[in-house]
């Protein structure tokens, strides 16, 4: 069988395109800062030592069948039949994925600049960046993540000094002052929304180099993600204190507290290019995984056809998904994380189990 | 507007296809044809203004009323 895709990346382009990957949820932590205000940073940290173990479990199954992405994965373990029941789910969880990532950037920036603009017009400019990345491949992604990742890096870089007058220690005390589910609701956001989506990568990895290397890059990717996320939550709270659960967007008002000498004022930009970067990257790697998938289910020759009508797929549903942001946010907070874990936590798991009690891939004349 | 529409997808529906039916490439053809209906579907049924059920809602019933889980 014919490979869809004829790009390889390295183990470092794969770093890099999960570190951002991670980095693309940072405009969800308005969630968390809701439910958990001043424990964002330990929930992180929490959440990151959980996920580190499915994420492991990722790696087992991907080093087990090398070369096989997640769709041949299925196939070979459940069946023809059931393994493309699977592979289909996954594909729908994909595209409602990318769009709940859309809606949350469409409905972000309107609330900032050029209010009075439909959200289906920012909508139809994102999704065909989106396309004509995807329809370049994954090695141009994976250039472009390099890229992204550097001019993310520098914003944070700069927000952190431009606010360090600001920051106070004691605006990050008492720890765990809240009820324990809500830190437990906390935990399971980040993991379900930043953190889970990761599994995504199980339909890129088999387009590395060097295989053996995966479990190096994945882990140093999260990493990265992790203490990007990390950094921006500990200077929010300890920049706005108690207002951080109260404000629309935690990362947005923690900038408008720059004020050097009267003239750096107003550095909400600074914010939206991280948004837009990141998010961009993120939307495109599962926009980029939704056609790769169908066109894999299908034996299909190339993916490259798929890209437009998927993403007008996409803009199809971004507008009646949701009613509103806050009908976004609250599904988000208490029916999301419950449903991703779905296909972030259970399908994934059960694959290994049924691997490891089958003992596959069973080895030729063996 | 509807005019607008359909013109958009007649244009996008020619220019992809071209190739696919110049190189053969049916089972792509089909696919794409099939993926294109859908999200033309959708965009129509949203110009003549008609609601489509909302992805969020479905998720919000599935969890609570099917899972039985959610959080309060």
């Amino acid at each position: 069988m014919t490979k869809l895709e004829k790009g390889v990346i390295s183990s470092w382009q794969l770093t890099f395109l999960i570190g951002i990957f991670i980095q693309g949820s940072i405009f969800c932590t308005t969630l968390v800062f809701e439910i958990a205000p001043k424990d964002v940073w330990l929930a992180l940290l929490t959440a990151f030592a959980v996920v580190t173990l499915f994420v492991l479990a990722y790696v087992k199954l991907m080093q087990k069948f090398p070369g096989k992405n997640l769709v041949q994965l299925n196939d070979i373990v459940f069946g023809p039949y059931l393994g493309k029941v699977f592979s289909v789910l996954y594909i729908l969880f994909f595209i409602l994925s990318t769009t709940a990532d859309l809606r949350f950037i469409i409905d972000f920036i309107p609330g900032l600049f050029m209010t009075e603009t439909p959200i289906i017009v920012f909508a139809i400019m994102f999704v065909f960046a989106c396309a004509w990345a995807v329809r370049n491949g994954i090695e141009t992604l994976a250039r472009t993540s390099l890229l992204f990742l550097i001019i993310i890096s520098i914003i944070v870089l700069l927000i952190v000094i431009l606010t360090a007058s600001k920051f106070d220690i004691n605006n990050l005390f008492p720890v765990l002052d809240i009820p324990f589910i809500d830190f437990i609701q906390a935990n399971h956001i980040i993991l379900s929304i930043f953190f889970g989506e990761i599994f995504v990568f199980m339909m890129l990895i088999p387009y590395m180099d060097d295989m053996k290397k995966a479990k190096k890059s994945v882990l140093l990717g999260l990493t990265i993600g992790t203490v990007t996320m990390l950094i921006v939550s500990v200077m929010a709270t300890g920049v706005l204190g108690n207002l951080d659960s109260i404000v629309n967007s935690p990362l947005i008002s923690t900038v408008r507290q720059v004020e050097v000498a009267t003239v750096l004022t107003r550095m909400d930009f600074l914010v939206v290019s991280i948004l837009i970067f990141s998010v961009f990257m993120k939307i495109s790697v599962v926009y980029y995984a939704t056609t790769l998938s169908i066109s894999q289910l299908l034996n299909l020759k190339s993916y490259k056809p798929l890209v437009i009508p998927v993403g007008i797929i996409i803009v199809g549903l971004v507008v009646p998904a949701f009613e509103s942001p806050v009908a976004q946010a609250e599904c988000g907070m208490k029916t999301w994380p419950f449903f991703a874990g779905i296909f972030e936590i259970l399908l994934p798991s059960i694959t290994l189990l049924v691997a490891t009690i089958c003992r596959l891939p069973k080895k030729r004349g063996g | 507007m509807i005019f607008f529409v359909i013109a958009i997808f007649i244009g996008i529906g020619f220019f992809e296809s071209r190739s696919l039916i110049k190189n053969k490439c049916w089972g792509e053809f089909a696919t794409f044809i099939s993926l294109l209906t859908v999200g033309f579907t959708l965009i129509l049924l949203q110009t003549l203004g008609i609601k489509i059920p909302s992805v969020g809602e479905g998720i919000k019933f599935f969890v609570e009323n099917v899972m039985h889980l959610g959080y309060k």
